[in-house]
């Protein structure tokens, strides 16, 4: 509608602020907020939590009073659009989930297959060449050259 | 009588056999975990004394960095590893007993074997160079004649040198001095040179520069004995007060072997005893200082219990 | 006179075939290093110091610096690609260098940064050579007040820095500074907001936040374009900066130089504020302020400038004074002492040779790092045309190992996907992750020195303004409130 510098997240964003700004605030008085001349562990942290419940107020206030429909229509059109992004996290996740057992190797390996073929949908040459490529470069440049300790899988490398 | 040469023959084979398997440590290189990063001081007196140990210990020692959780992280890795006598851990007074008394941990020294110590930090209470007094007991004197007045600085609140300040003033009677707690002793020592504070406590050789440039002086050594950096600075034990020496030793997870400790601990006497090593160490102002791990189990034990002491006065022990 | 006497044997030194093959050799790796993000010059240096125990503390020395202003270079080589700094002081150049690779002008991006890094680097060395000994002493007057007030003023400078709602970018602001304060602190020695995990107890890591926000968020916002919209032109307009580039930059590549030099040499200051704060003076003094974020030159120029003449800057207290300002002259200086010489007043006296020799070979390496990565830029600029989909999983990879090399703890990478995620949708809401990020630097500093000048100044505020320089400091953050006030309101009274 108007080209105002309103966000059609403010509201959830100025939430979230200041259940983040309260949360520090109550933290911060458990931790001690001493004296000001004598300023205890929470005191600074207690003072910038405030600043910041206000400040996300001052985003969230403005929202009271405009409309609902136009951002019930933006959910609705965006979760297709996040499919991408959602899969990328969930094999950022997974991959430092296996990587323990997997071995750096192998968890890359699958790790790569999986977002050219799945993610990007690229053809099967492109997705392996790129996967092999990728692990074994990596695990030269990085384990046997600068000496990082990479963890290793079930099968030693 | 035939049995009994089958049963001396088995038994002489059994024998051999074992001592062998024993003899047969290490046959790969062996890691020393640094729980700290790399670059800081007991990081390379660990790469000195790796680069000299092959002959001693008959295989390679490598230092591994595992920095986090001020030390912690390291130290619990060590702690869940094989205790086969291949991975060490470098500990010191302060990541293994005064840490533990002030933050929950999984763990506590004697979840280790103690292999032997190698080495002593030099800590020191050092002063602005122009200051009314001349040395230790003058300034005790000028302290407790202006109480409130001293500003001393250290390397952090709960720090070793924050707690033997705290234990110099109170042997001293109570002296009433602030506490300026910076994030590192080299911190500290920028600003006692700049003058923004009249004392500060932490480690000795960052601070020789700024004593060769006259801008700073040293009162006091911490240690129990000089230090030959500055072999012309009293310690602590002569001037009536209780020194600590911050030692640091080598560990080995606590269901190792003792024959493969032993051996470990050989080895590490003989490293600190070889002249290349010596030699090396000397550049960087450190002497190898090697105690056995009997002895040293011992010195641990005392420390212990004087940090839970002095925590506990400090009101700094864990909730 | 003196200074160019000694000059002439410092070079005689420094050109000697090994010093300069040394130099080479540091400058080629510190350079690699500085590429992959996370692996830092700290690392690559103290994997090289057992190397040089038997070289003499002359070439040691030179190979070790080479590493230093090597990684420099390379930091920004993949904040200007793909957006992910090398170290924090890249930051800045990923907000406006990024957006000029995007649009086809990486080479010009790459080689204003390697040409502002020269050009700054020069003139820190000449400032450092001419200037060290009153600089030490003058650094040593920055007392915790000083230090306050200087990083309040970093704190004002926050809204300069967002291109968006000056409201949203001190929200960041607090954010970041909410994350400084995760940790242990070291006044009181609690632990606080760590819920009693370990890894937190050194705080928040700074890197795996940044290769969060800016790495990992930039290729989950490019996950969510439409299908069919490149993220890099293909078509490369250049390899070098143009005239007009060349004429847009001349001021701030002064300015950045003058400022980074001087927070350098501030131990504990450093690069990273040095370029965030040349990035905000540029945007305050331009004539288009509302073009930074888009991908000007200026935003290259000014921080790359800054960034570097700062790395000279750190060697003022190292060699005058034998104070390490940062990790990586901390390392140096076990360097200098493993080799028998005591940095110091006295350096320059018992052994000139060593001295004028690194000095030297600081113009050295400067040269040396000009000519190898002008070429570079060729090659660099050609792995943009690798097809997105293929680069995409490979920079992410390139984020994942650079954070495990931190610590080797599989907690970074945690905490890199997080703010991952964070930084990308908080963007999408209009939060920018740039103040998040210079608050996060800045904070613990900032509290500590608040905390430690209330110590030494026996509660009273009045510390603050006693002292001159302090007090100027302080000034200058008020008046920069103000105008920043004043200046956001003219423009909507239209």
């Amino acid at each position: 509608m108007s080209a105002s510098p309103l966000n059609q997240h403010d509201r959830l964003s100025g939430v979230i602020g200041m259940l983040i700004g309260l949360v520090f605030c109550i933290g911060s008085v458990s931790l001690g907020l001493g004296e000001i001349h004598q300023p205890g562990p929470g005191f600074l942290p207690f003072l910038v939590g405030a600043v910041l419940v206000c400040l996300s107020a001052i985003i969230f206030i403005p929202t009271l009073r405009k409309e609902k429909s136009v951002h019930r229509q933006e959910i609705g059109r965006g979760l297709r659009k996040y499919r991408k992004g959602g899969l990328i996290v969930l094999a950022l996740v997974f991959y430092n989930f296996c990587i323990g057992f997997l071995g750096f190797s192998l968890t890359t390996f699958l790790f790569v297959v999986f977002l050219i073929k799945i993610v990007e949908a690229q053809g099967w040459t492109r997705t392996l060449v790129t996967a092999l490529c990728s692990a074994a470069g990596f695990y030269f440049v990085f384990q046997s050259w600068l000496m990082l300790d990479l963890p290793t899988g079930p099968w030693g490398f | 009588m035939r049995k009994m040469i089958l049963v001396g023959m088995l038994v002489g084979v059994l024998g051999v056999f074992f001592s062998l398997s024993f003899a047969a440590f290490p046959e790969k290189p062996i890691q020393i975990i640094n729980p700290f990063a790399a670059g800081g001081e007991t990081d390379m007196i660990l790469r000195i004394i790796a680069n000299a140990a092959p002959p001693h210990f008959g295989q390679s020692l490598v230092v591994v960095n595992k920095p986090g959780g001020g030390g912690s992280i390291g130290i619990q890795y060590v702690d869940k590893s094989k205790p086969d006598g291949y991975t060490i851990l470098s500990g010191s007074l302060a990541t293994l007993l005064l840490h533990p008394h002030m933050e929950k941990v999984p763990y506590t020294y004697r979840n280790f074997k103690v292999i032997g110590q190698f080495g002593i930090s030099q800590i020191g209470l050092f002063s602005k160079a122009d200051t009314p007094w001349k040395d230790f007991q003058g300034f005790v004197k000028y302290a407790k004649e202006h109480p409130g007045e001293i500003k001393y600085g250290s390397a952090g609140a709960g720090t070793i040198g924050h707690l033997l300040m705290e234990s110099i003033s109170l042997t001293a009677g109570g002296l009433k001095m602030v506490h300026v707690p910076y994030a590192g002793t080299a911190p500290a020592l920028t600003s006692l040179a700049g003058g923004h504070i009249q004392v500060s406590i932490g480690d000795v050789p960052p601070a020789i520069p700024l004593m060769e440039a006259k801008q700073i002086t040293p009162l006091v050594i911490t240690n129990t004995q000089r230090v030959k950096t500055l072999a012309n600075v009293p310690a602590l034990p002569e001037l009536g007060f209780r020194g600590v020496d911050v030692w640091k030793a080598l560990f080995a997870p606590g269901d190792t072997p003792p024959a493969v400790v032993k051996h470990l601990e050989k080895a590490l006497d003989a490293t600190l005893k070889d002249q290349n090593c010596i030699a090396a160490l000397a550049k960087i102002g450190q002497e190898p200082d090697f105690i056995g791990t009997e002895k040293f189990t011992i010195k641990m034990m005392e420390d212990d219990k004087w940090l839970a002491e002095i925590v506990a006065k400090l009101g700094l022990a864990k909730k | 006179m003196d200074v160019l006497q000694h000059l002439i044997v410092g070079f005689r030194v420094a050109l000697e075939p090994m010093n300069l093959l040394l130099c080479f050799l540091g400058c080629l790796g510190g350079t690699l290093v500085g590429v992959l993000p996370g692996f830092g010059p700290t690392a690559a240096m103290a994997l090289l110091l057992p190397g040089t125990f038997h070289l003499s503390p002359v070439s040691a020395i030179i190979m070790l610096s080479g590493i230093y202003y090597g990684a420099m270079y390379g930091g920004s080589t993949t904040s200007i690609l793909v957006n992910i700094p090398g170290e924090t002081a890249s930051v800045m150049t990923c907000l406006d260098g990024y957006q000029m690779a995007r649009k086809g002008r990486a080479g010009p991006a790459l080689g204003m940064a390697a040409f502002a890094s020269f050009i700054a680097g020069t003139i820190g060395v000449i400032g450092l050579m001419l200037l060290a000994p009153p600089l030490a002493r003058f650094a040593l007057k920055f007392g915790p007040p000083e230090y306050f007030s200087l990083m309040l003023l970093g704190l004002t400078m926050v809204s300069y820095l967002s291109q968006g709602s000056m409201i949203k970018a001190f929200i960041m602001a607090g954010l970041g500074l909410l994350l400084s304060f995760i940790g242990t602190d070291i006044i009181s020695g609690v632990s606080r907001f760590t819920f009693d995990f370990m890894e937190l107890r050194e705080g928040v890591g700074i890197i795996p936040v940044l290769m969060g926000v800016f790495g990992v968020g930039e290729i989950l916002s490019n996950a969510e374009e439409e299908m069919g919209r490149e993220v890099f032109t293909q078509k490369i307009k250049g390899l070098l900066p143009s005239l007009k580039d060349w004429m847009d930059s001349k001021w701030a590549l002064i300015r950045g130089a003058l400022l980074g030099f001087f927070l350098g040499i501030l131990p504990g200051g450093g690069a990273a504020i040095a370029s965030f704060m040349d990035y905000a003076l540029e945007k305050r003094l331009s004539k288009h302020p509302e073009l930074f974020g888009t991908g000007t030159i200026v935003g290259v120029a000014g921080p790359e400038s800054a960034n570097n003449s700062a790395t000279a800057g750190a060697f003022i207290p190292l060699l005058t004074l034998g104070i390490p300002g940062n990790a990586v002259t901390a390392l140096l200086l076990g360097a200098f002492m493993i080799h028998g010489t005591q940095p110091g007043p006295l350096m320059m006296q018992r052994t000139p040779d060593l001295f004028w020799g690194i000095i030297a070979s600081m113009y050295v390496g400067n040269i040396i790092l000009l000519i190898l990565n002008l070429p570079l830029i060729g090659m660099w600029v050609r792995i943009l045309k690798i097809p997105y989909p293929i680069l995409s999983p490979l920079i992410l990879l390139f984020c994942i190992v650079g954070a495990y090399s931190l610590n080797g703890n599989l907690w970074d990478i945690a905490i890199m996907i997080f703010f991952g995620v964070l930084g990308h949708v908080m963007r999408k809401a209009g939060f920018e992750g740039a103040p998040m990020i210079l608050s996060l630097v800045i904070g613990q500093m900032f509290e500590n020195a608040f905390r430690q000048s209330l110590l030494i100044g026996d509660g009273s505020f009045l510390i603050f303004i006693r002292r001159p320089i302090s007090a100027a400091l302080i000034a200058i953050s008020v008046f920069l409130i103000f105008t920043a006030a004043f200046r956001r309101k003219i423009p909507q009274t239209n």
